[in-house]
């Protein structure tokens, strides 16, 4: 290990652990955990609401804060699962599975517990591999080029796509739009307005924090209000002991140690990293338990090895973000969105240029996790009660949130219409069964991957190959093909059987 | 009964539209060639990919099966709710600038409230009140975030 890595630490500690700096780390983790919990309201939603708090910011404090705000969302929707049996997102779902049963058994407090420290161990361990790994990927990056990051770009998107839930055209559908929508404003390259219509507000483009909170924000509001969501079921007993016991941290033991192993590395894959993460590590759990026809009944490990996966992959993601400048999944294209915003680029040249954003980065993500043990566990009697404020004076509050947030970012009332527009898309596509996620996925990563395809055609003079010749590119671009058409393979035996049913 | 194919016939024609209008639209942009590619390059590819795959989709919804019943756009009873809801959040940021952040957002929360929360007038007014007033410390005061002072100065 370098030496030279205690230096930075150094470095990071020096930025972060400032009182200020220390203050809105808690507060970034306070108010994730806050919007986190809030039913309705996924971790994707809940960053996308808290990102304008930190515009006004210093680089190095928005930095800090906004991994407070991830940690903290995470966890939040973990504690809806457990106490509510309400998913936060397709991360918390499997946390429902084993955690709302333990609720039901009186043993929410050990769940939350062993969430708590499970996500505590497997976010410190995921740390240090985002410490270790992260540089050595950033140096390896530099001699890769254009090709390769279009083919980086094509293999995060063909994954979102072809992994999403449902239809895989219609995930492709929703990739190309997003892909269209990441054209609005000027060129990539010759800096010419595109589908602009005179708009100055549009000639920037459409902000990711606009499309965001209203996709994922007021889009979830609307559908809510438009369901009838109601306060539902909420663990009525009164929660005791959080600790968990000798044998819970016996049975806890293995299944942390995996699913930090397992998450971690998913993590870094682009594409909805951090589900497969907790799917693939309940599964593990359940391979190797002696008594696998006990989960989903309330087993301590059911929540134990998912919740560690879960936080080693945020860590993990992190890695090809601040190394290649590829966000790998649409939270942490949220996080890159607002490193954008300070007028920092993530990738290859971020750690060397921004040595202290890295290292207080790094070290804001140990305190953040260390905070959201400590803290968090004590207010969980907190979080309840706000589970159990009725939806009808939240919901206001919410969208209040929303169009005060987006209007700081520039004092301009054309963003709150550009929110509301893409809250109305965000409901519609809820019920015509189209993802969310393909679609920001894609406005993010559009922009450069059109930069990178035309530098890339530039390159070969117009030849095609120049994506199958270069070795880190073909293996990319063929893989993100593979996964495009094993997820079309069943559609089409489906409808061949169709035909034949019908001769 | 609502069924997922005639949303998605109606979604695969106003997608085909959109592409075709997009297509109309780059005809102004320079496209260059495969070897130099210019600005039109890549939404023109994306606009044939976004028609090839409408199409697809409304054949599926045309020759597919009936996936059963699916979640209506709005529930029962919640119609008016939903429509008033929207229309208040559209209404809000054309008024926000001239009446001023606190009248606006006082407004804003009375309205939701009173529409969903059905509650005494009283309690709707203290409630508007005071989140107009939290949420200024917040937003103009701690985040020292410039916000519109209106006609009244507010």
């Amino acid at each position: 290990m370098d030496l030279d890595i205690f230096g930075k630490l150094t470095l990071g500690f020096s930025l972060v652990a400032s009182p200020y700096n220390l203050l809105f780390c808690f507060i970034g983790v306070l108010l994730g955990t806050l919007v986190g919990v809030l039913p309705g309201l996924g971790p994707v939603a809940s960053i996308s609401l808290l990102l304008p708090i930190t515009y006004k910011m210093s680089p190095v404090t928005s930095i800090i804060m906004l991994a407070g705000i991830f940690y903290g969302a995470q966890y939040g929707g973990s504690t809806t699962s457990i106490l509510v049996n309400i998913p936060g997102e397709s991360t918390s779902v499997i946390t429902c599975l084993d955690g709302y049963q333990m609720a039901r058994q009186g043993r929410a407090g050990p769940a939350l517990g062993i969430a708590a420290f499970g996500s505590f161990i497997a976010g410190t361990f995921g740390v240090v591999g985002l410490m270790i790994l992260a540089p050595v990927l950033g140096q390896a990056a530099l001699s890769i080029g254009p090709p390769e990051y279009f083919a980086l770009t094509f293999l995060g998107l063909t994954l979102v796509t072809s992994l999403s839930r449902g239809s895989t055209i219609k995930a492709s559908i929703m990739a190309i739009l997003g892909l269209l929508a990441g054209c609005i404003g000027a060129d990539v390259i010759s800096g010419a307005q595109r589908f602009t219509y005179g708009s100055l507000t549009l000639l920037d483009g459409l902000g990711i924090v606009p499309v965001a909170m209203g996709m994922f924000g007021i889009g979830e509001v609307l559908e809510n209000i438009a369901s009838g969501l109601s306060t539902k079921d909420v663990y009525k007993t009164k929660i005791k002991g959080l600790l968990p016991t000798l044998q819970d941290w016996k049975d806890s033991f293995w299944p942390i140690i995996r699913g930090t192993v397992i998450g971690f590395f998913i993590g870094i894959l682009p594409g909805p990293s951090v589900v497969i993460s907790t799917f693939t590590s309940y599964a593990v759990e359940k391979k190797l338990s002696r008594y696998p026809e006990k989960f989903g009944t309330g087993v301590i490990e059911g929540v134990a090895g998912p919740e560690s996966a879960n936080n080693a992959a945020v860590s993990g993601a992190f890695i090809p973000l601040v190394s290649l400048g590829i966000p790998a999944n649409v939270t942490i294209a949220l996080f890159m969105g607002a490193l954008l915003i300070q007028g920092i680029q993530p990738g290859p040249l971020f750690i060397n240029q921004h040595p202290g954003i890295f290292w207080g980065l790094i070290v804001s993500m140990y305190i953040g996790n260390i905070l959201l043990l400590v803290l968090n566990l004590p207010l969980i009697g907190v979080w309840v009660k706000v589970l159990k404020v009725p939806y009808e004076i939240l919901f206001p509050l919410i969208l209040l949130f929303c169009l005060i947030g987006v209007y700081t970012l520039s004092n301009n009332v054309v963003e709150i219409f550009i929110m509301l527009i893409f809250g109305i898309f965000g409901y519609l596509n809820r019920k015509i069964a189209f993802e969310g996620a393909p679609f920001i996925m894609a406005f993010i990563l559009g922009p450069i991957m059109e930069k990178c395809l035309r530098y890339s055609l530039l390159m070969s003079r117009g030849d095609l190959g120049i994506f199958f010749t270069r070795p880190i590119s073909a293996i990319l671009v063929s893989l993100g093909l593979a996964s495009l058409i094993l997820s079309l393979i069943p559609h089409f035996i489906r409808r061949k059987r169709l035909i034949e049913e019908k001769d | 009964m609502v069924n997922m194919k005639k949303r998605d016939l109606i979604t695969s024609i106003i997608l085909l539209a959109l592409s075709i209008a997009i297509l109309l639209e780059i005809r102004e942009f320079p496209i260059g060639k495969l070897s130099s590619p210019q600005m039109g390059f890549f939404p023109l590819i994306l606009a044939v990919l976004l028609g090839i795959l409408s199409l697809v989709l409304l054949g599926q919804a045309i020759k597919g099966k009936d996936e059963g019943e699916i979640p209506s756009w709005v529930s029962s009873g919640r119609e008016k709710i939903f429509i008033l809801t929207v229309g208040i959040l559209f209404i809000f940021p054309i008024f926000f600038e001239r009446l001023g952040y606190l009248i606006s957002v006082f407004l804003l929360i009375a309205l939701l409230f009173g529409t969903i929360g059905k509650k005494k007038w009283w309690v709707v007014i203290m409630v508007a009140f005071f989140s107009a007033l939290a949420s200024y410390l917040v937003f103009g005061i701690l985040l020292n975030t410039q916000l519109p002072m209106g006609i009244l100065g507010l």
